[in-house]
């Protein structure tokens, strides 16, 4: 609206109310003192008209008009009114033919404003209707002026209106597309500056943003990649090579639970060149104002070098496990033939010993091999055998084989009758009690944590009791030991993790048993969980999934 | 007295299993790879043969398949030893003609005198 800066604007409002000031002044000290005609003539009423106009043009831009606003354009409305008096007056009356020149101000008067319109026309009537008793004989006439003003003022007003909304409509369109296009360029700003790529999907899963990071991650550009199906840029594959956007999609997976989805295990092929990317990637919802959703927005970065480096990591545990096993079985070998009467000749203490040795070599092999099992589940590698087999039979060949190892340390291990049993008489429906897992892998399961309630036991001993539902077999394993205080059950499964206590120091492990049983659990859709008290004893409960014969 | 021949190329599970077999009465030849093991099979005619399958130069299955192809060694009892489990290696010695495939971190030195008793018992 201000064509000039501030200081300029007020440099000529300052000159201008001087100036007017000094006319004003001027005219009222020639009427005082000159008492003449002369100063109601044209020239002199044209410079009043003039200096009154500039004076408030001076009083509306200035800062005394932005603090008592509703004063001074109340003021202005009024003062401005004046000017038309003049106009008419300078015409020669309300008959002239020129009146059209009034209408126009009023126009104007009620483009601007309903209240400088009508204190226009108000004025102008005003002296209208005063002409009608000063000159009665053309009262038609006069009356004739003042109704169409009153018409005319009614239809300006109404259009005034109009104008006015349709100013208000286009310039607050152009500023909210201003905002708009300002929120927008920064938005675009700043995912451009992100380094993680990130896109987003429709619910169609329909491409509707790709970032620059995205481009330069998968390849495409972002006017390739948007308007297509989401697995045309994004052509997510995992860890066995299949494709992930058919029946795994994550953006789904995020509609379907509402929440958010991270996923380590996916990875594409660069556009050019072939690459393979492995990306860590973490999807969330996008919902409207009303909380219903719109789509999916996904945050990924490059992994592949991370996951190299653990690959590496794996395989040099793997190859380093498979070297330490041929001195191992050497020293065990050796030991095994000092201890044999038929091969050497030892005394009490030398006896002893070498046993103690042995056990030792014993402990190093079970920590080889559980290392094997853990390269070979951080890999995915664990080959199995699935077949459908009775629980109940492998836990009763489990309890035969460790049976000599419980009654040496006089504890007792034995199947119970389960006090969870929830379906009686399944029998009779035909149905087998079988369940579907690798039978030798559950079989090292039982085994782990039975010695592992044997190891923690000093009396009393372990029960094994299995409970059958609709879907799996849930198998106890409980023991009457020293039980497990609550901090360390929150990392028992944990890799390397052995509950400090002076008690279970002696004890000894390896600390990796319950992770490898874990997984393997794990891998046949199983669940493991334990109940202990510390005094009382421990429960293990695990679960797999039953035969569906 | 019975002669079993151990085929092992590591030097000190040789030692080990030489002694042991040597304090249960048996009679111990050795070889340290595939070669020298086909050619102590036709020249000691062993009643058993303990044969490792890592082995460099000629593998444990490669000997066995020769060893069932040369008429003087058709028969011979032969237990494979492997460090590794893998059920499709066990599936193999088997179909190739080994009698038995024990192994070695799932058994002691006992269990393979047990299982050498066994085998040539049948």
């Amino acid at each position: 609206m201000l064509p000039l800066d501030e200081k300029t604007h007020k440099l000529i409002n300052i000159i201008s109310m001087v100036v007017c000031a000094i006319l004003l002044f001027g005219y009222v000290v020639l009427v005082i003192f000159t008492k003449s005609d002369v100063v109601f003539y044209s020239g002199m009423r044209f410079a009043i008209g003039l200096a009154v106009i500039t004076f408030l043009y001076g009083i509306v831009f200035n800062d005394f008009y932005t603090r008592n606003a509703k004063f001074t354009l109340g003021g202005l409305f009024i003062l401005d009114s004046i000017i038309p008096l003049f106009l008419i007056d300078y015409l020669g009356g309300p008959l002239t033919p020129y009146i059209f020149i009034v209408y126009l101000m009023l126009a104007a008067g009620f483009m601007f404003n309903t209240y400088y319109g009508v204190s226009i026309a108000t004025i102008v009537s005003v002296y209208v209707g005063a002409s009608i008793f000063t000159h009665p004989d053309n009262i038609f006439n006069f009356a004739e002026v003042f109704a169409s003003i009153i018409v005319a003022s009614a239809f300006f007003d109404y259009f005034g209106r109009k104008y006015r909304a349709m100013l208000e409509q286009s310039s607050s369109l152009e500023q909210s597309n201003s905002a708009l296009s300002a929120d927008q360029n920064k938005q675009e700003a700043l995912l451009a500056g992100i380094a993680d790529g990130v896109y987003v999907v429709d619910m169609e899963r329909n491409m509707t943003m790709f970032n620059a990071a995205a481009e330069e991650m998968t390849g495409w550009k972002s006017t390739e990649a948007i308007g297509l199906k989401c697995w045309t840029a994004m052509n997510l594959k995992d860890d066995t090579d299949i494709s992930v956007c058919q029946k795994d999609c994550p953006a789904m997976a995020v509609w379907n639970t509402g929440e958010n989805v991270l996923r380590d295990d996916t990875c594409f092929v660069k556009k050019r060149g072939n690459k393979k990317m492995q990306i860590s990637s973490s999807y969330s919802p996008i919902k409207d104002k009303n909380g219903k959703l719109t789509g999916a927005i996904c945050v990924f970065r490059d992994i592949t070098a991370k996951k190299d480096v653990e690959r590496l990591r794996n395989e040099f545990v793997s190859t380093a496990s498979h070297e330490l096993r041929t001195p191992i079985t050497a020293m065990e070998g050796y030991l095994e033939l000092m201890e044999n009467e038929k091969i050497c000749k030892l005394d009490a203490k030398a006896q002893e010993y070498a046993e103690k040795a042995r056990n030792t070599a014993l402990a190093m092999s079970n920590l080889v091999k559980n290392l094997l099992a853990v390269t070979k589940i951080e890999e995915g590698r664990i080959q199995t055998n699935i077949t459908h087999f009775s629980i109940h039979d492998l836990a009763a060949e489990v309890v035969e084989a460790m049976g000599p190892a419980a009654k040496n340390r006089n504890l007792y291990l034995k199947i119970v009758e389960s006090t969870n049993q929830k379906i009686k008489g399944e029998k009779a429906i035909g149905r087998s009690l079988n369940v579907i897992a690798d039978r030798e892998q559950i079989r090292e399961v039982l085994y782990n944590l039975v010695e592992n309630g044997l190891k923690f036991t000093v009396d009393g001993g372990v029960a094994i009791s299995i409970a059958y539902d609709t879907d799996n077999a849930t198998v106890e394993v409980a023991d009457t030991g020293m039980g497990i205080p609550a901090e360390g059950q929150k990392h028992l499964f944990e890799k390397f993790y052995r509950v400090d206590n002076t008690a279970t120091r002696e004890v000894g492990g390896t600390g990796l048993g319950l992770f490898i049983t874990r997984s393997i659990i794990e891998l046949f859709g199983g669940s493991i969980w334990l109940e202990s008290q510390v005094g009382k004893g421990t429960k293990f409960f695990f679960t797999i999934p039953r035969s569906l014969d | 007295m019975t002669k079993v021949l151990l085929v092992e190329d590591d030097v000190a599970l040789r030692d080990i299993y030489s002694a042991r077999f040597m304090a249960e009465n048996y009679e111990v030849v050795t070889a340290s790879d595939g070669e020298m093991a086909l050619t102590q099979a036709v020249k000691e005619k062993p009643d058993l043969i303990i044969l490792d399958v890592m082995m460099p130069k000629i593998s444990g299955f490669d000997v066995l398949d020769i060893l069932r192809a040369t008429p003087e060694t058709k028969n011979t009892r032969v237990i494979m030893m492997t460090a590794l489990s893998q059920s499709s290696d066990i599936e193999k010695g088997k179909s190739l003609g080994a009698d038995e495939y024990l192994v070695k971190s799932e058994v002691t030195l006992t269990d393979v005198i047990e299982k050498a008793k066994e085998v040539l018992a049948r």
